[in-house]
């Protein structure tokens, strides 16, 4: 037994989980600050997104190390793959939630809509859902459903059509148009995160099957491995 | 008789078929020395232009297996094969079969080094001249030298004792030596188990150049250096019979790549991995 290599091998996956939960709070914190409109939440999640770089880089320099001195092979090298993606569709995360905290600022004081800021909200917790599937399914090489997250991204999507004929149709004042704007742009910011959820559960199918395989692809939508 | 037969494209060296041509075909080989079994009916296909690995833990069988290919097994006085081992067509083991001919079409080199307390220039010679090889003697040894990328080495220098070379330069002289003879296959029975890194990786281009003329088949306990080399890799494991004995036997059979990336059987895995169990 090689236990040095094991444990590290241990240490980066639970890194990785790590990211994870910190992400999830990101998000959620991106939803309560457009919630509440609050500017001080705000800097805080700026903020915030540096614990997450911490873990991002601590992974990706852990990588590298490893992959010279263990040269994992087999089942361990694509799980070693599989964090490097992961790790980056996090960090993506991380980047969008600072983006939405940014928009929230940039909104500030201009006229809201509710029933947007409710739908937003649907969207961010199904977002969250998505991910914590996706880590969990990560964690217990569970693929079983591999494809659950596409059809939990599924709504996310349709959300994100349909807001953006409701913020068109908000009406014609200038302060408006520029909230509706501000808005369309959370509700990408939202709908990319689904998409990252998706690619962390392609890297768990990866793990486990050996193959990679896309779920589904941006020109194809309906596209799905046999 | 379950083959282990996979399908494989390497783009060269194909039958018309489209699958590659097999050079040996071992079906049910069992290897007994004395009532012991070490290898335990192995079906394999070694194709022709290609690098084969042979890994597995010590006392899996695997150095056994190699020696079987060129019927050096037959100079242990206890060891038996059963089974049947076709080399391009003809049975190996069968009756009218000239060992020595055997030897000198599938060529084998050692863990060692072991060159003639001769000169360089005999020690590649000398199989040519036992064979009868003498005509243009001087150009076949520096051919040798040339492929086995030892005669800018040596070339200023072949009369000197081999025994005066490094170790590195003492294991591609014993190449060159084997491939003097013009044999079709090479064996390599742990080839640079020996030697420094430096050697060790004259020893690996020089395989990958060989390949372009040779069968290659080598038994390492380096997995790195079957990752690197080989085009086909063999995983032989150590099978504990309800009698408690410890016999070899064949468990996966791919590309290279798909063993080191994604093995089929659990044991390879734990194999490669680094990990028993």
């Amino acid at each position: 037994m090689r236990e040095l290599y094991a444990t590290e091998l241990e240490e980066l996956e639970n890194l990785l989980q790590e990211e994870g939960k910190l992400v999830d709070r990101a998000i959620r914190g991106a939803l309560n600050a457009l919630a509440r409109d609050d500017l001080e939440l705000v800097g805080e999640l700026i903020a915030f997104d540096d614990e997450v770089d911490r873990r991002y880089l601590a992974i990706e320099q852990g990588i590298p190390s490893l992959l010279a001195r263990q040269t994992p092979v087999a089942g361990d090298l694509r799980l070693v793959l599989a964090i490097l993606y992961v790790n980056l569709h996090l960090e993506r995360i991380a980047d969008y939630c600072v983006t939405i905290a940014k928009l929230v600022k940039l909104a500030q004081g201009l006229p809201r809509d509710a029933g947007v800021l409710e739908a937003l909200e649907e969207m961010g917790e199904r977002c969250r859902e998505m991910l914590s599937t996706g880590l969990e399914d990560f964690h217990n090489r569970d693929v079983r459903n591999p494809e659950a997250l596409v059809d939990m991204d599924k709504p996310i999507d349709r959300a994100n059509r349909k807001l953006i004929a409701r913020l068109i149709a908000l009406g014609p004042d200038e302060s408006q148009r520029e909230w509706a704007m501000r808005m369309m742009l959370v509700s990408r910011c939202l709908e990319r995160i689904g998409d990252h959820a998706v690619d962390i559960g392609e890297q768990t199918a990866y793990l486990v099957r050996g193959r990679f395989e896309e779920f589904t692809d941006a020109s194809h939508e309906t596209s799905r491995p046999a | 008789m379950e083959v282990i037969k996979t399908k494989i494209d390497l783009g060269r060296e194909r039958l018309p078929t489209g699958e590659q041509e097999a050079v040996f075909e071992a079906r049910d080989v069992s290897v007994y020395y004395g009532d012991q079994r070490a290898i335990d009916k192995v079906n394999i296909d070694i194709y022709r232009r290609l690098i084969t690995a042979i890994i597995g833990p010590s006392g899996c069988g695997k150095s056994t297996f190699i020696r079987t290919l060129n019927r050096m097994t037959d100079l242990v006085p206890s060891a038996r094969l059963t089974g049947e081992l076709r080399y391009r067509g003809i049975d190996l083991y069968g009756p009218g079969v000239d060992a020595v001919e055997v030897r000198r079409r599938i060529g084998m080199v050692f863990q060692k080094p072991n060159p003639f307390p001769k000169s360089i220039y005999d020690n590649v010679a000398y199989g040519l001249r036992i064979l009868g090889m003498k005509k243009d003697l001087d150009e076949r040894v520096e051919k040798a030298l040339h492929s086995a990328a030892l005669w800018d080495e040596v070339k200023d220098r072949l009369k000197d004792s081999a025994l005066g070379l490094s170790g590195g330069q003492q294991q591609r002289l014993c190449i060159a030596r084997a491939i003097a003879v013009e044999p079709e296959v090479i064996l390599l029975d742990e080839p640079a188990s020996a030697l420094d890194p430096i050697a060790t990786s004259a020893i690996e281009d020089l395989m990958h150049d060989l390949k372009r003329d040779y069968t290659i088949v080598i038994v390492t306990h380096n997995m790195q250096q079957a990752a690197r080399v080989a085009d086909m890799t063999a995983f032989f494991g150590l099978n504990v019979t309800p009698e408690g004995s410890r016999e070899g036997i064949l468990v996966e059979y791919d590309k290279t790549e798909k063993i080191f990336t994604n093995p089929s059987d659990k044991r390879t895995e734990g194999y490669v991995t680094g990990r028993f169990g």
